[in-house]
């Protein structure tokens, strides 16, 4: 009480309903809004009327409510008083029992998980008002009208402004109900919203729910409730249609060859899109739900008869298993799931190209799907599917391994060229042409710092630009390439305080960097480099060579949903040709071993039926 | 939790400590750095050495040509490494060897015995073993001071590096350096070689020897045409130094030249000849017209020692083939039979002057730089006996038997030589 007093800020009402002719309702007051709240409720009992059947439900609703109540405190958004008795009870049996229901609320702790969609229309408005806050909130529209049957019977639909479309509404649940029934349809009064699911609604996805927090899910997430006077079940249309991006041009991973759809922020979009591509009745997508904030929908995808029973069971669990609030974007879940935080290296694998994804469903992978964010993680994944890019196989088979050996180089370039070049200049000036060394030396003449030094500014310049790239806002983006490509660059040398060679270090660096086709990893390579970097300072190659041991040991060491990071080199297992280099299409025969598959089998040993000489690989 | 921010704690003190005990403090700068690229020894004029340095000013590269790439600096001390102490009192840099690419020993030095200047250079941390390692006619020091005006490159050890490579394309220049020239000081097998370089000679302090030598008739030019020895290519231009030839060492001192001609007879015998340009004199009009032909080695000569009681006979096939560059007489020595006189004419020719080479070095240098002492050691079990087989005291009473398997692969261009019309 003292609580509520205190904070002073809502009104919530509630009737409960007793099944005897005798009504007592109680209100939930606030010290501010009580006499409205009382007059509203009054207004309520008037029109409502309710079944026989409802005694049932009264104990069970008033705890539901009072758990709605409890849930909203929790939260600290609207406080709801203790039921309070405002009219007499004649009966000292219904005051028994609702004390013992006060009792129970006050024993457990009530939640709204399992409050039940009342028969009495009246019943459920209130609740919804409660749940909702109405009408404080705007942009929950409750729509109330008569269903034209033989006796007209009233209900109200239920949707989110904006999230719903309201053509949909308009045309396939306000219209079918209220103008273009026969006149005189009649139906039996306890099977009413069941008759108009299977008779009357046109929508394409109607269901019948009568769970609270079902139903609010779907409301919450664009569609229709309809709640009909009588009928203690509640038809949730399909209605969702808020504004959101098309499919898109990837943006991240781009491809010269190959399609150019991206993911983008709905989840069912995304979850279509691989459809699309993956068009297999044994794709399976399961829906979890996490964040008790905002009960985010996980999509889970695999390909059931492909993927490991196993990792598809350990996938789910990882994911149940979250208790947060809020979960927004797959990158967040990654987070939650993921084997190593504190490695450098991610252990999932991000992305935002479909064919992407149905490339790691088809080898036997796991796929989540977080609403809201256009990346999609899967699952387990290794160094070099990390080091893979989409691109890589929709070229021919030449071109495809000129990319991985080319990517392999700016790998490690971009790990070790400055600590080489600290390195090289510090304690092995012998290694380089004597040309070159002199050219160091004469571009180092002027220059007042130690290497180290020079290198850290530089590259801290450097990573200036990239952060400020990012952030900058687009109407000034340009001007960030500009200031720092020509001011830093050329000004820092012509003022003498870094060396020409150095912004070359420094950009092929950053060069080999952008080459790297997971930008996750990526950003963890460009991380250790300045490890190398200090290490290369301090020990020479010595220091480059202990690093990248502690390094190796460190990727060894990992593991990625039970399979070891840098399988399948280490632990040796049989792999078909696309570890580091990629066989040609059709040699690739059997899906990864590490994996364990349920089939694994990709292609019979003859894939190519035309070729007529077993030589080559064709029918004897 | 707890064990795991202790690890972690460790490490954190672990890694600091590391850095400040292990004592790689070794780091050195560019800019503190004085690179030297060429190194001479003389004898001393005030003391007992005078080493001559070349060494690099870095500058910029849009510095322009008119800069000086180069300091020479010449001292004189006890030793090579106190020398380059000394330096350090007037050259504001820490000089390093690391970049030298030659050493250049004057003759004088040479034949006094190099071995208590070549040891301390195999020695040092510094030095590479691949530097070349050469003996000049005359003083290093003026070796590096008439070589100070490069022309075609900014660096005289990119010079050095490019002349030493040449010798894969003419033969008449030997690659040897620090390991190879160690190896022939240090092996009971062999003798030690090294190039030979000098400077081109002034009109005015010519050779009064060379005025008196007697005009050499037209076969013996055309035999002799890379027969020089540093200094007496008859030129103009280019620059002061020349590298060719050899200096033929007996142990560790210096016995003796020899000249472009000899030294590539010499890399066909050792197995280190590529390839080369020789002229012939025509078999059918040795007065008037010559053969020109481009050697190339076509496999390694086949060495065979046969020693019983009383004598040890040298066999050595050299195993070459050639293309045909000119035939001034315009005679068909491409095909038939023409084509195998001449082959058998040019074998014979180079056997004869190999077998000449090798008799020179039995009795003149009594040195056996070719190295034939190593095929003798499949004949004993073990490294003393070979030892004390003292092939180096032996080699000059060998005989010598040479034979060379020519065959022409290529005429060039031309199949055959069409002749020329005359009205």
């Amino acid at each position: 009480m003292k609580l509520l007093q205190q904070l002073g800020k809502n009104i919530a009402k509630i009737l409960i309903f007793n099944g005897s002719k005798e009504r007592e309702h109680f209100i939930i007051t606030d010290n501010n809004n009580s006499s409205q709240g009382k007059e509203t409720n009054k207004e309520k009992e008037t029109g409502s009327s309710n079944g026989d059947g409802d005694s049932k439900y009264t104990g069970n609703d008033k705890n539901k409510v009072k758990g709605t109540g409890g849930k909203k405190r929790k939260n600290g958004r609207c406080q709801i008083k203790k039921p309070v008795r405002v009219a007499k009870s004649s009966l000292s049996v219904k005051e028994q029992e609702l004390k013992n229901i006060e009792e129970e609320i006050k024993q457990k702790n009530f939640d709204f998980e399992e409050l039940s969609v009342n028969s009495s229309l009246e019943v459920n408005k209130r609740y919804l008002e409660i749940i909702y806050s109405l009408p404080k909130n705007k942009d929950i529209i409750i729509r109330e009208f008569y269903i034209a049957l033989e006796k007209p019977l009233k209900a109200f639909v239920l949707f989110i402004d904006g999230l719903s479309n309201a053509d949909i509404i308009n045309n396939s649940i306000l219209k079918p109900l209220m103008v273009l029934l026969d006149e005189g349809v009649k139906i039996k009064h306890g099977e009413v919203a069941e008759y108009i699911k299977e008779h009357l609604l046109p929508g394409h996805d109607v269901k019948l729910l009568n769970k609270y927090r079902q139903l609010l899910d779907f409301v919450n997430y664009g569609n229709t409730a309809i709640f009909i006077e009588g009928s203690s079940q509640c038809l949730v249309v399909e209605t969702k249609g808020w504004e959101r991006r098309s499919v898109g041009k990837p943006e991240v991973e781009q491809v010269i060859l190959g399609p150019h759809e991206a993911f983008n922020e709905t989840l069912r979009s995304n979850t279509g899109l691989i459809r699309k591509a993956l068009r297999n009745e044994n794709l399976i997508t399961e829906m979890l739900k996490i964040g008790s904030r905002n009960r985010i929908d996980v999509a889970i995808m695999y390909l059931e008869d492909l993927a490991n029973p196993q990792l598809v069971e350990e996938v789910k669990k990882r994911i149940s298993s979250i208790k947060t609030d809020y979960v927004g974007v797959a990158g967040v879940l990654e987070q939650f799931i993921e084997d190593s935080p504190f490695m450098f290296s991610p252990q999932i694998l991000t992305t935002e190209r479909p064919d992407r994804v149905v490339s790691f469903l088809v080898e036997g992978h796991v796929s989540i799907i977080v609403d809201g964010g256009p990346r999609v993680l899967i699952v387990p994944a290794t160094l070099f599917s990390l080091m893979h890019s989409a691109e890589d196989y929709y070229l021919r088979l030449p071109y495809g391994n000129f990319l991985r050996v080319l990517r392999i180089f700016a790998l490690f370039i971009s790990i070790l060229t400055p600590a080489a070049y600290v390195s090289i200049v510090n304690y092995h000036q012998e290694m380089i042409p004597t040309e070159l060394l002199l050219s160091i030396a004469a571009s180092r003449a002027t220059v007042p710092f130690p290497t180290i030094f020079e290198i850290f500014a530089m590259e801290f310049a450097f990573e200036l630009i990239r952060e400020a790239g990012v952030r900058v806002p687009g109407v000034i983006g340009n001007t960030i390439g500009i200031v720092g490509a020509l001011i830093l660059g050329q000004a820092a040398v012509q003022a003498g305080i870094v060396s020409p060679i150095l912004i070359i270090v420094i950009a092929i660096t950053g060069l080999a960097s952008f080459a790297i086709p997971n930008f996750s990893i990526s950003f963890g390579f460009r991380g250790i480099r300045f490890i190398f970097t200090i290490l290369a300072a301090f020990f020479g190659i010595l220091g480059i060579s202990g690093g990248l041991f502690v390094l190796l040991l460190s990727m060894v060491n990992m593991k990625s949903f039970g399979v070891p990071f840098l399988a399948p080199v280490s632990p040796k297992t049989t792999t078909g040709p696309d570890v580091i280099l990629r066989g040609p299409v059709w040699s690739m025969e059997r899906r990864v071993d590490y994996l364990k598959p349920l089939d694994t089998r990709r292609q019979p040993k003859i894939s190519r039926g035309w070729l007529k000489n077993p030589r080559q690989g064709g029918k004897k | 939790m707890v064990p795991k921010i202790k690890g972690v704690l460790l490490l954190c003190l672990m890694i600091p400590l590391l850095l400040l005990i292990q004592g790689c403090w070794g780091s050195q700068e560019t800019d503190e750095t004085g690179y030297i690229l060429l190194m001479g020894f003389d004898k001393g004029e005030k003391d007992i050495l005078k080493v001559t340095y070349q060494m690099a000013i870095p500058h910029p590269v849009e510095g322009g040509e008119a800069e000086k790439a180069t300091e020479i600096i010449s001292v004189e001390a006890a030793s090579i490494y106190g020398a380059q102490q000394l330096v350090s009192a007037f050259v504001s840099k820490r000089l390093t060897l690391a970049h030298n690419r030659g050493i250049i020993i004057s003759e004088e030095l040479a034949r006094e015995g190099l071995s208590k200047y070549i040891n301390p250079l195999v020695r040092s941390r510094d030095l590479r073993r691949t530097t070349f390692l050469m003996v000049v006619k005359g003083k290093a020091g003026d070796f590096i001071e008439k070589n100070k005006g490069l022309i075609f490159e900014k660096y005289p050890s990119r010079q050095i590096d490019i002349f030493m490579t040449s010798s894969d394309v003419t033969g008449f220049i030997y690659k040897s350096d620090i390991h190879s020239f160690y190896q022939g000081l240090k092996l009971p097998g062999q003798q030690a070689v090294t190039a030979l370089v000098g400077v081109q000679k002034e009109k005015e302090d010519e050779d009064p020897k060379l005025e008196q030598k007697k005009p050499r008739s037209y076969e013996e030019k055309v035999k002799e045409e890379v027969a020089y020895l540093p200094g007496e290519i008859p030129r103009k231009g280019g620059n002061k130094i020349e590298l060719i030839g050899l200096a033929v060492f007996k142990d560790d001192k210096l016995v003796g030249f020899l000249n472009g001609e000899e030294t590539r007879y010499f890399q066909m015998l050792t197995g280190d000849f590529k390839k080369s340009i020789f002229s012939f004199p025509d078999p059918h009009e040795p007065e008037s017209s010559l053969i020109v032909m481009e050697i190339k080695k076509r496999a390694h000569p086949k060495i065979k020692i046969k020693a019983d009681e009383f004598k040890t006979v040298i066999e050595v096939d050299i195993l070459l083939e050639g293309e045909i560059l000119s035939i001034q007489s315009g005679r068909n020595y491409e095909n038939g039979e023409l084509r195998q006189e001449l082959e058998n004419y040019i074998s014979t020719f180079i056997s004869q002057e190999a077998t000449h080479l090798i008799k020179k070095t039995q009795e003149e240098f009594t040195s056996d730089i070719f190295g034939f002492g190593e095929y003798t050691r499949g004949f004993f079990w073990t490294w003393y006996e070979w030892v004390n087989y003292a092939w180096l005291a032996q080699y000059p009473y060998c005989e010598v038997k040479v034979q060379t398997l020519f065959k022409i692969r290529r005429p060039g261009m031309m199949v055959k030589t069409a002749p020329t019309h005359k009205y």
